[in-house]
């Protein structure tokens, strides 16, 4: 009896000082607690136990940070990065220049995979062995990959570019003696982004961190083909990178600011730089460039032309007229006014967390309407309801009420989201008079677990006429692939919030943006009135200090180019003279290079981003813009493959992977190229706890019925 | 004396109705856990059969994705979709990364008392099998267990190659709930 006693008393003691050990800790132990003598011994050794969790528990969060390799005998090839970039105008074309170096006594082929900008469009392969090199061809994937591994096999050097992402690559190199160096020189072209009057680009470096398994090798034998070790910072010799940068901007240059890294910068002329990275950097961390002209000589319209092959090519930037205050008008009038639905998802999925951002961020946005704004609210779980029957004026009173109703909120049920985007569609928007000024926008707040998403693309074009849909992804994992294009089919933008704290920050810029539109309907014609073959198509609409960006093509006897675009109230139209081309073009030292490669590149994106498109489709178009462009695709990759015999039959040869740096700021978000949740979701309960502490207090109530005289008898018969 | 019983009656009667209480709110769980993957598979089998997504019971906002076979042997039906709500019926598919029957990061999120008890006693070369809505089974080997805090989120981030990540809470036995640490297992095909 006294046994069960104490050990009842012991665990129980153990759990309670679990649950506020920290008191316990500040009271030194648990006497004051226990009713019976020598239980303080016993109170200790639990106390000891917990210490000993404690640790137990930094010392397993520390296991998830510290790698190691188990591979002792298996060496990298030593690599060091050269990048050039010439930067004419709007286009960067950049040579990457990768040296393998093999630093063992075995043959190897060498594996190394590395992050390039989003828009990057790799066009050139050259297999550098000593002073001859090989030219890449452009091949389908699965063919370049069958050559080059028959080349693996048959001894010959041979490297294969991949594309795995559009912003993740792999260069491979077989048969690389021992001792040997070997270069692979792969180039790139891209645009270089233009927003509030500022160019920037930036080169990435690292490929985020994945883990180092511990299986050996025969039990996984691709393994080298799928995870890049990290090095170890200590024993591996750093990866040199060098930058050299030949900008010529084309406009007199007030400023450059490199963030990132420290340059050595030489002035040529007024808008001509040569910067280079002062010292060999490791690779792990982005390089971040940019620059301004000066304010007098910011660029309206800049246009550059180049003929490829007997096509012609265009590439136009330009700054629409801003929406500017007028002097006489309040600054509300001289813009667009909104009427906003949210529509907001209070179904089982966004219970807890989420649906408390959500709320969050549904208050926000009805706090910036402004009074001649107006707006509803739509929430759906398995069914939709509307707030008001119809859009409501922005006033102290309707904003009021709105917000107390979203207070009220909760979250169960299940998710008909075509019911909401019905119900959304279905308020009426039309009253007002002067409606090219007023802008039909939906804000949809959800987490998107949806199934059913071809069905509501589908809903979304048809129902969509003048409306714009923003959506805004909820919670830490939401469907950002139906998000993103839901906002693209409706012509809107995709807001991801993490985290409470960034409701604030992130729908103050959606709000700051979306109330300030300054184009939208953005067409391209010839002006004998022959289509445009351009992209990005459908043109995006231009908000506030952004530029309209298009690269188009040149077909014979090409007129004179017409950009369209509807602004507050009238109609914005522009046409450039495509064969005079602009101050900026005459400017230029050399032409422009590479402009087919950017159309390509461009189209590529847009019809990856299409959801109208089937995979096959896309596959077939991407497979013939590759191949027609030489561009490594997601279904095109370069591949070189030398004539002569390099490594004689039977040697040995091993697979060695270079090991990319850790990022800098290991737990930082940019670590990761990918869309990542925020945090990991949450994943315990305590029910197995629960019923083990309601175990222990239900036979303490039993206990105490036992020892209690009264209960003598009871007792007896129970035991 | 007759006050102390009282006092000793009435102190039984309140610990005890705790303790049942206690019993109860977790045995809810553990029963909510068990009886949606008696439902959820049931879909999944009729979703097999007939290839159209069911949910596994009307209301749900959800249905099942793929089956999964634990290094123990326990068979687990994941639905689509991580949420708080789902993650009581069973383990989770995150959305944004891979689907079963695509090449990436397929992650899977699971509770710690329930569905993924089991990973605690996983070891490096176990097999993990999933099945995919076509059927197909893929069968992967455990190549690392880690503890990694919930802000480490490169672990369920997008990977160019075929990969499998098991998450669930860390420590497996502990009475504070939503702790900062996720015990993760990483496994790829075989």
């Amino acid at each position: 009896m006294v046994c069960i006693n104490i050990k009842t008393w012991v665990v129980a003691a153990y759990w309670c000082a679990l649950r506020d050990r920290s008191r316990l800790l500040k009271k030194g132990g648990l006497k004051k607690r226990l009713p019976k003598q020598g239980l303080s011994k016993l109170a200790m050794g639990a106390l000891t136990g917990i210490l000993a969790l404690c640790s137990l528990a930094v010392q397993a969060d520390d296991l998830g940070l510290v790698y190691r390799d188990e591979y002792g005998t298996q060496t990298a090839p030593l690599l060091s990065t050269d990048v050039t970039m010439t930067v004419n105008g709007l286009v960067n074309r950049v040579t990457v220049r990768q040296t393998f170096k093999n630093t063992s006594t075995d043959w190897i082929h060498g594996r190394y995979i590395f992050p390039l900008p989003d828009k990057a469009a790799v066009d050139h392969l050259r297999l550098w062995i000593g002073e001859r090199f090989i030219e890449g061809d452009i091949q389908p994937k699965a063919i370049a990959k069958k050559q080059y591994e028959a080349a693996q096999q048959a001894g010959v050097k041979a490297s294969l570019v991949e594309q795995h992402r559009p912003n993740i690559f792999s260069t491979q190199v077989a048969n690389i003696a021992p001792v040997e160096s070997v270069t692979v020189e792969i180039e790139y072209q891209e645009t270089v982004l233009y927003r509030d009057g500022e160019f920037s680009l930036r080169f990435p470096t690292v490929v985020a961190p994945r883990y180092i398994p511990v299986v050996p090798l025969n039990k996984v034998p691709d393994v080298n083909a799928i995870t890049p070790f990290l090095r170890d910072s200590q024993d591996d010799p750093t990866l040199p990178f060098s930058l050299n940068i030949d900008l010529n901007a084309g406009l007199p240059i007030e400023v450059i600011n490199t963030p990132s890294h420290a340059f050595t910068q030489q002035k040529l002329t007024e808008d001509h730089y040569i910067l280079s990275l002062a010292k060999p950097d490791i690779a792990d961390r982005d390089v971040v460039l940019s620059w301004q002209p000066q304010a007098s000589d910011l660029p309206s319209t800049a246009l550059f032309t180049q003929h490829v092959e007997g096509q012609g090519y265009g590439l136009l930037l330009t700054m629409p007229p801003q929406v500017s205050h007028q002097a006489n008008s309040t600054a509300s009038s001289a813009l667009f006014h909104q009427s906003v639905t949210f529509v907001l998802d209070i179904s089982g999925s966004m219970y807890g967390e989420s649906i408390e951002q959500a709320k969050q961020a549904l208050k926000y946005g009805l706090q910036q309407l402004q009074p001649e704004d107006s707006f509803n609210i739509v929430t759906f779980n398995h069914e939709a309801m509307l707030y008001s029957e119809q859009l409501l004026p922005v006033t102290a009173p309707t904003i009021a009420r709105a917000l107390r109703f979203v207070d009220g909120l909760d979250a169960d049920g299940g998710t008909e989201m075509a019911a909401a985007l019905k119900a959304a569609f279905s308020i009426k928007t039309d009253d007002q008079p002067n409606s090219t000024r007023r802008l039909d926008q939906i804000v949809f707040i959800t987490d998107g677990s949806v199934g059913n998403e071809t069905a509501l693309f589908d809903l979304i074009e048809q129902q969509l006429v003048d409306r714009r849909l923003f959506t805004v992804g909820i919670g830490s994992a939401p469907n950002s692939y139906f998000m993103t294009r839901a906002a693209m089919k409706g012509k809107g933008t995709y807001t991801y919030i993490g985290d409470v704290k960034e409701v604030d920050t992130k729908m103050r810029l959606l709000f700051s943006k979306i109330s300030q539109p300054v184009m939208r309907d953005i067409k391209l014609t010839w002006s004998d009135g022959r289509s445009v073959d351009y992209w990005p198509n459908p043109v995006p609409d231009l908000y506030q200090q952004e530029p309209l960006q298009v690269s188009f093509k040149i077909p014979e006897n090409a007129a004179n180019l017409v950009i369209t675009g509807q602004q507050v109230d009238h109609e914005w139209r522009n046409e450039v003279d495509i064969y005079q081309g602009l101050a900026i073009d005459e400017k230029q030292p050399q032409p422009p290079i590479g402009l087919d490669i950017i159309w390509a590149r461009n189209q590529i994106s847009s019809i990856q981003m299409n959801p109208e498109i089937s995979m096959e489709e896309k596959k077939k178009h991407i497979e013939r813009l590759g191949m027609k462009q030489h561009i490594v695709t997601r279904y095109t990759s370069l591949i070189a493959v030398d004539k002569t015999p390099a490594r004689a039959e039977g040697e040995v040869v091993n697979d060695a992977n270079v090991k990319p740096h850790l990022p800098k700021g290991w737990k930082s978000k940019q670590a990761s190229l990918q869309a990542a949740p925020y945090q990991l979701a949450q994943t315990g309960t305590n029910s197995e706890i629960m019923i083990f502490v309601g175990a222990l207090l239900s036979l303490f109530a039993l206990l105490i019925g036992c020892t209690s005289k009264n209960r003598i008898t009871m007792c007896r018969t129970k035991s | 004396m007759l006050m102390l019983s009282n006092v000793r009656t009435a102190l039984m009667v309140v610990v005890l109705s705790v303790g049942l209480l206690m019993i109860g709110r977790g045995g809810y769980i553990q029963a909510k856990a068990w009886l949606a993957q008696v439902l959820i598979t049931q879909a999944w089998q009729q979703q097999t059969a007939t290839g159209i997504p069911t949910k596994p019971w009307p209301w749900a906002d959800t249905s099942p994705i793929a089956q999964i076979v634990l290094p123990n042997g326990e068979q687990q039906t994941v639905l689509a979709g991580v949420s708080g709500r789902n993650l009581a019926f069973g383990p989770t598919l995150q959305l944004f990364t891979a689907k079963p029957d695509e090449q990436g990061n397929i992650v899977i999120y699971g509770h710690n008392d329930t569905h993924f008890k089991s990973l605690e006693i996983a070891e490096i070369g176990d097999g993990i099998e999933v099945q995919d809505e076509h059927g197909k089974t893929v069968r992967y080997a455990v190549t690392s267990l880690q503890v990694v805090n919930q802000q480490d989120t490169k672990v369920a981030a997008q990977t160019p190659w075929s990969q499998l990540t098991l998450i669930t809470c860390y420590p497996f036995t502990t009475v504070s709930v939503n702790g900062p640490l996720r015990w993760v297992v990483t496994a790829i095909p075989a």
